[in-house]
């Protein structure tokens, strides 16, 4: 612009019109002219200097920007705060243009500004608006410079002046592969990444950006706007939802027992591979179909309701999608929220097939053993037996020779005891060989120890001895061969009677008792005579004989006794000690007991 | 002559082998348990114990420890006679478990029952003739 006159400004109308002011200074920085507009807003030039209108200061101002154009000849623009004559202040954007005489010299500076506090204050809010929005704001260009930031990248990157957005976000020296801010570029549209950086102590950061154009020039895409939302916090949690999620996942696929859960309504929501396995029913017909209560017995799920802890180990049937009763273990607990509202359940359940049939193969096993150690029992009856009556024979012979009619007598005698010995052994052996096939049917084990009782009332009256009973008549029917238990006890109190009469002890006494513990229905024969000293004690259980003298005892009683408990998947153990007395324990527990062959109408 | 302590709560063996002894010139003695056995041993100072070891209240076998820590009966020898047999294993080895004590020597004698007689009157005249050459 090579103006020449240097007289007053020439009055543009338009200038008058826009909202520009103009005014010209000369060297001494006084107004020389200025438009209407300048009056208007600044008031009267004439006779003043440049800061003296603007009410800036009484002197030049410091870093003059009209004496630097004076000086330097060059046209410069920037964005000053004035006063105007009102006193108000306000942004303005000036422009200084040097006006040079025919020689080139800058003679006056034309200025001319525009008024741009609104635009400021515009930004002034934008810039409070986008330093308070909870995300991460910046303009990038298209070198991927980042050209503003806001208080929160600002706060968690640190620096991002001059930087690239890759630097100042990631700490990169390149450009991410999976930039967004290039499709931007590319194509004008948004484009939205999840993107990992680091803060400016080091820390991992997840964000969530959405880029979009900001400015254009023509249809190319200037610079872009990143917003990124933190999800650093989000994106952990969810990953630890998803580990602990993706391990019960494992737990519920994995376990070997059945494990069902079902809602606050019943309706089962989690039904897992083992739990089909067990029960056949296939998953597309339980969950959300079924509720727990068709699957598991009414009387566990009250349980379940009565405690407030979780119900462990109890034994029960479960039945399966063809019908048939599946022996299970349970465990279960009812879910509740903190403040107590039952939100649903959850079943844990154990096969027990395996189990039953290992404990049906034990107790065969068992049965095996008894049948050996029956047969060893017997040979050493047998020998007793061989012993007296090649005895008898021997003191017969030897009475002859001797021509002794007593000892002849006395042989004679034993050898007609013998006899009856193998008579009573004969019939015992029969009854220990009839119990082979148990008659089981539901019984009272209060009425069968009670007609054991009565049969011995009386002869523990004669003989002296105490005969107590503590009959728990409480203990619930179960299946049992009630013969086969009367015989059982019957032995135990007739060796108890023979143990209180072969001991000295002056106040002979038998207690019978009858109680369940757990499950396990218990007779106990306890008495406080003789006892037994550490060699019969290790071979009653392993041998049976008898330490009853001539006559009395076959030493199958115990044999018996033992065999009819095996049968009935139950267990004899006894205490004793020399002189204080024994304690002998037939334990029968339930789940063992075997099943009833003659239903019991009445029962 | 010679006399042996018969210990047996069974009175038909006790019977048995009081016969056999006194057939065999032998005197007898007789004892129905263990206590009993150990005051007729103090008495009339056998020469040989016959032992039960399966007997009421005392067994046979804590008898025999007896025997062999008392002072004046340690020396007499003893023969256990028991129905409990080759059956169940009963060797001397066996019966010393049974005394608890490996110290205690084993028994003289094993007899089983039934009783074989001509082995049982070698074997007095064995102990008890090596005895007399002593």
């Amino acid at each position: 612009m090579k103006e020449k006159s240097k007289q007053k400004a020439r009055p543009y109308s338009a200038h008058d019109e826009v909202n520009v002011r103009t005014l010209t200074i000369n060297r001494d920085f006084e107004v020389v002219s200025a438009n209407g507009k300048f009056q208007k807003t600044f008031g009267t030039w004439k006779d003043r200097k440049c800061f003296e209108v603007f009410g800036q200061s009484e002197a030049v101002c410091n870093r003059c920007k009209v004496a630097a154009t004076f000086a330097d000849g060059k046209t410069r623009s920037f964005v000053m705060q004035l006063r105007d004559k009102k006193g108000t202040d306000g942004y303005y954007r000036i422009f200084l243009t040097p006006h040079r005489d025919d020689e080139g010299v800058v003679t006056h500076v034309v200025g001319m500004s525009i008024d741009i506090s609104e635009w400021e204050r515009d930004i002034e809010q934008s810039r409070t608006l986008l330093d308070n929005v909870p995300c991460f704001i910046t303009v990038i260009d298209k070198n991927f410079k980042i050209l503003t930031a806001n208080k929160l990248v600002r706060e968690t990157f640190g620096r991002y002046r001059d930087l690239h957005c890759f630097e100042s976000y990631k700490g990169r020296k390149t450009v991410c592969t999976n930039c967004p801010a290039r499709l931007v570029f590319d194509d004008g549209q948004t484009h939205n990444s999840l993107q990992e950086g680091y803060d400016k102590e080091g820390n991992r950061v997840i964000y969530m950006v959405t880029v979009s154009p900001y400015t254009m020039k023509g249809d190319k895409v200037e610079s872009v706007v990143e917003m990124a939302l933190d999800v650093t916090k989000t994106f952990f949690l969810e990953k630890e939802l998803r580990a602990v999620r993706d391990f019960q996942e494992t737990v519920l696929h994995n376990a070997t027992d059945g494990i069902i859960a079902s809602d606050a309504d019943d309706v089962i929501t989690i039904y897992n591979p083992a739990a089909k396995e067990i029960l056949q029913y296939p998953f597309e017909s339980v969950i959300g179909k079924k509720k727990g209560e068709d699957l598991y017995p009414a009387e566990f799920i009250e349980s379940l309701k009565k405690v407030s802890r979780p119900v462990i180990h109890r034994e029960g049937k479960m039945q399966n999608y063809k019908g048939k009763e599946i022996p299970v273990l349970f465990s279960g607990t009812q879910l509740k929220k903190r403040n107590g509202t039952v939100v649903g359940k959850v079943i844990f359940f154990h096969d027990l097939r395996d189990i039953k049939r290992l404990e049906q193969e034990v107790l065969d096993a068992e049965r095996l053993a008894a049948v050996g150690q029956t047969v060893a029992g017997l040979s050493h009856g047998i020998k007793n037996i061989l012993m007296g009556l090649e005895g008898g024979v021997y003191v017969v012979n030897s009475g002859i020779k001797r021509n002794d009619n007593d000892l002849i007598h006395q042989g004679w005698n034993m050898i007609q005891n013998n006899i009856g010995k193998i008579s009573a052994f004969t019939k015992e052996f029969l009854s220990f060989a009839r119990g082979s096939t148990p008659q089981v049917k539901q019984t009272e084990p209060a009425a069968v120890a009670n007609d054991v009782a009565a049969l011995y009332r009386d002869v523990t009256r004669q003989s002296g001895i105490a005969f107590n009973t503590q009959f728990n008549e409480g203990v619930a029917a179960a299946p049992m061969d009630p013969e086969g238990m009367h015989t059982c006890l019957a032995n135990l109190i007739s060796n108890a009677i023979d143990a209180c009469l072969m001991s000295d002890t002056g106040h002979p006494e038998i207690i019978f008792s009858l109680f369940e513990k757990k499950g396990i229905i218990c007779y106990e024969i306890r008495d406080n005579g003789c006892g037994m000293d550490y060699d019969i004690k290790k071979k009653i259980f392993t041998n049976f004989f008898s330490t009853k003298g001539s006559g009395q005892g076959t030493g199958l009683g115990l044999l018996t006794t033992r065999k009819i408990v095996q049968e009935h998947g139950g267990t004899i153990s006894f205490t004793s000690s020399p002189g204080e007395g024994s304690v002998f324990t037939i334990e029968l527990s339930r789940h063992r007991l075997p099943v009833p062959q003659v239903e019991d109408k009445q029962s | 002559m010679k006399k042996i302590l018969i210990i047996d709560d069974e009175p038909d063996v006790v019977l048995y082998l009081k016969t056999i002894l006194e057939d065999h010139n032998y005197e007898t003695c007789v004892a129905h348990d263990a206590d009993t056995g150990m005051n007729m041993a103090l008495a009339c100072s056998p020469d040989l114990i016959f032992l039960d070891i399966v007997m009421p209240k005392k067994s046979g076998a804590s008898f025999y420890k007896e025997v062999k820590e008392h002072a004046v009966l340690k020396d007499i020898p003893v023969a256990v006679i028991s129905g409990v047999g080759n059956a169940y294993g009963l060797k001397r080895s066996a019966f010393t478990d049974m005394v608890k004590d490996a110290h205690v020597e084993a028994p003289q004698g094993f007899f089983e029952k039934p009783l074989d007689v001509a082995a049982l009157t070698a074997f007095l005249d064995e102990v008890l003739n090596k005895k007399r050459e002593v």
